[in-house]
């Protein structure tokens, strides 16, 4: 048992140490891994239709190959770049908890759902309906709209169970224990072992607390800040929600033009490996967050036991994601509809003369 | 406190959300420098390939347009229409002689055509007075500021360097020669513009730290 611990605590070690390098890594060379982002971003761009371009003229294995490979490529880097996706996501699992199954689950459902979005939007509206690709495009920023609102839903939400949970904290002071962790109560030793327990629980079983359910009995599970709970899951589920049903206008005109080249199948193909790079960065990011959480965890295991500070966290975690809800949804209304996509213009009804207005109707 | 560090890096990035900020398309371009008889710089003609897909898109809004005039007659109203968007932001160019801003007069002599599965739209740019070039420098940037679209000149196949056809005179003196240099963006004020502009423009302005510099000399 305690060679376990041991071996726990020397992989926290390392954990700890790589974590430190990373960030100071990053913090150093932020500027320079910007720029980089920005450029390769470019790049695979071009890549990208270059790849849909020969596999149109000559499908095989190694045109196949490369349409995978660039899209995949795309998606890790098209997803190191700034979003509110990922903010919402590292936020959420930073303030609320998570074990690293979770992170990386919720992850990878988030970004498989953004390609699913992209394939739906572009199917229901070119195909169903007969948009132009030019205004289904368009129609990504009501998408935009949407999400933004749905993350201001998430924020409030966590920002009201949180309320709910230190209320009850401090009108019950003997189950602040309970509101604190559900480890806070027993010795740092058997702490880090139930914690291993927590994480290795993963999606499914919660720990058991260490004082008897009956305790809780009457007013529901809500009081325990516990991850696995039902609740929580429509939470997560709502997050996920809030981040995937916003495409990528990208993801979307590589389905319109790909569908103009009578190459839809394929268009899908890339979309889906396109969303298992961005999968791949959005789960880095995310288990940042998880690996962050469980340092502060061990820090205050023992010192906070009476305090319920994972409810405060939750707290502060589900304001800053309702405040950058609502300030997306504000900026979007001050911006208005016209946020189409520049390159094409807004979408505008078809008249006798030709309505395109490619560089015109700009956000500035 | 990681923790915490991690939330400041989400207020962060708030800042730069949202931003696309960088290209969903591009365009190859190419330039040619006429001069008049005197050897002053009267004009740059310009070509632009919009990207594959952009021009797909396109041409599909071609195909839908109503009434039953020609695609020519299509292409020349798009044409037209691309002009005029493009008179309000200067026409996306910026034209220095010596480090002083040369003024641009219309566009004219536009033409919109689709070939080899790419757009293309040429137009012939004056400038409002002709520019004494013997001794002299003249700089071109070409960018869409917001950096939704890409513009480079025509490079080899990795993209790499650009292709001297990209830059060409017509009519020159004798011993004008012509340079295209690549963008050479300094990563801090990459990075500053994007968080600035987030905030108080809303709208990232990168596209100037990627663009291409054409240059034209003239010996004295």
């Amino acid at each position: 048992m305690s060679g376990l611990i041991r071996s726990r605590i020397g992989w926290s070690l390392v954990g700890g140490v790589v974590l430190a390098g990373l960030i100071w890594l990053v913090a150093r060379e932020w500027q320079q891994i910007g720029m980089q982002v920005v450029l390769w971003q470019g790049r695979l761009y071009h890549a990208l239709v270059d790849a849909v371009g020969a596999i149109n003229r000559a499908p095989g294995v190694t045109t196949w190959s490369v349409l995978l490979g660039v899209s995949f490529g795309y998606g890790v880097f098209h997803a190191a770049g700034p979003g509110h996706g990922k903010v919402v996501l590292s936020t959420y699992l930073a303030s609320q908890g998570g074990a690293w199954r979770r992170a990386l689950g919720l992850s990878l459902l988030a970004s498989l759902l953004q390609g699913v979005t992209a394939i739906l939007l572009v199917a229901v509206l070119v195909f169903g309906f007969g948009w132009l690709t030019r205004e289904a495009m368009g129609s990504v920023q009501h998408a935009e709209l949407a999400s933004f609102m749905v993350v201001s839903l998430v924020g409030a939400w966590l920002c009201g169970r949180s309320l709910l949970r230190l209320f009850r904290a401090y009108r019950h002071p003997s189950r602040r224990a309970a509101a604190s962790s559900s480890v806070g109560q027993v010795t740092p030793g058997s702490a880090m072992v139930a914690a291993h327990a927590g994480r290795a629980a993963g999606f499914g079983v919660r720990p058991e607390p260490s004082s008897p359910p009956a305790a809780g009995c009457g007013c529901g599970h809500d009081h325990h800040i516990d991850p696995q709970t039902a609740g929580d899951w429509r939470t997560a589920l709502l997050t996920v929600f809030s981040i995937g049903i916003r495409p990528c206008s990208g993801g979307v005109l590589l389905l319109g033009a790909a569908a103009l080249l009578d190459q839809f199948f394929k268009g899908v193909v890339a979309v889906m490996a396109m969303s298992l790079g961005t999968a791949l960065t959005v789960s880095a990011l995310a288990l940042l967050s998880v690996l962050a959480r469980e340092w502060v965890k061990r820090h205050l295991g023992t010192r906070a036991a009476g305090r319920p500070w994972q409810a405060w966290f939750g707290l502060a975690g589900g304001a800053l994601i309702l405040t950058l809800g609502l300030s997306l949804t504000l900026a979007w209304w001050q911006r208005g509809e016209s946020g189409a996509p520049p390159l094409l213009g807004t979408p505008s009804i078809q008249t006798a003369t030709p309505t395109p207005s490619p560089f015109g109707a700009r956000r500035d | 406190m990681i923790a915490g560090a991690a939330l400041g890096l989400g207020g962060l990035l708030v800042t730069t959300s949202n931003a696309e900020a960088h290209p969903h398309g591009w365009v190859d371009i190419s330039v040619e420098g006429l001069f008049d008889a005197q050897g002053n710089l009267t004009a740059l003609r310009q070509r632009w390939r919009m990207d594959p897909f952009y021009s797909q898109v396109v041409m599909e809004d071609m195909s839908r347009v109503a009434g039953d005039s020609s695609m020519a007659e299509r292409l020349d109203a798009l044409g037209l229409e691309i002009r005029n968007n493009l008179a309000t932001q200067d026409n996306l160019t910026h034209i220095t002689r010596d480090g002083e801003p040369v003024a641009q007069a219309a566009v004219d002599d536009t033409n919109t055509e689709y070939r080899d599965d790419r757009l293309i739209f040429s137009f012939v740019l004056p400038l409002a007075e002709p520019q004494p070039m013997a001794g002299h420098t003249l700089h071109y940037r070409i960018f869409d500021s917001t950096y939704y679209i890409e513009m480079v000149h025509e490079a080899n196949e990795d993209g790499s360097q650009p292709l001297p056809e990209a830059l060409t005179l017509d009519d020159a003196p004798a011993g004008c020669t012509t340079h295209i240099a690549k963008a050479d963006p300094d990563p801090a004020k990459v990075m500053e513009a994007a968080m600035l502009d987030r905030t108080e423009q809303g709208e990232p302005n990168l596209g100037r730290f990627f663009a291409e510099t054409g240059a034209i000399t003239c010996p004295g």
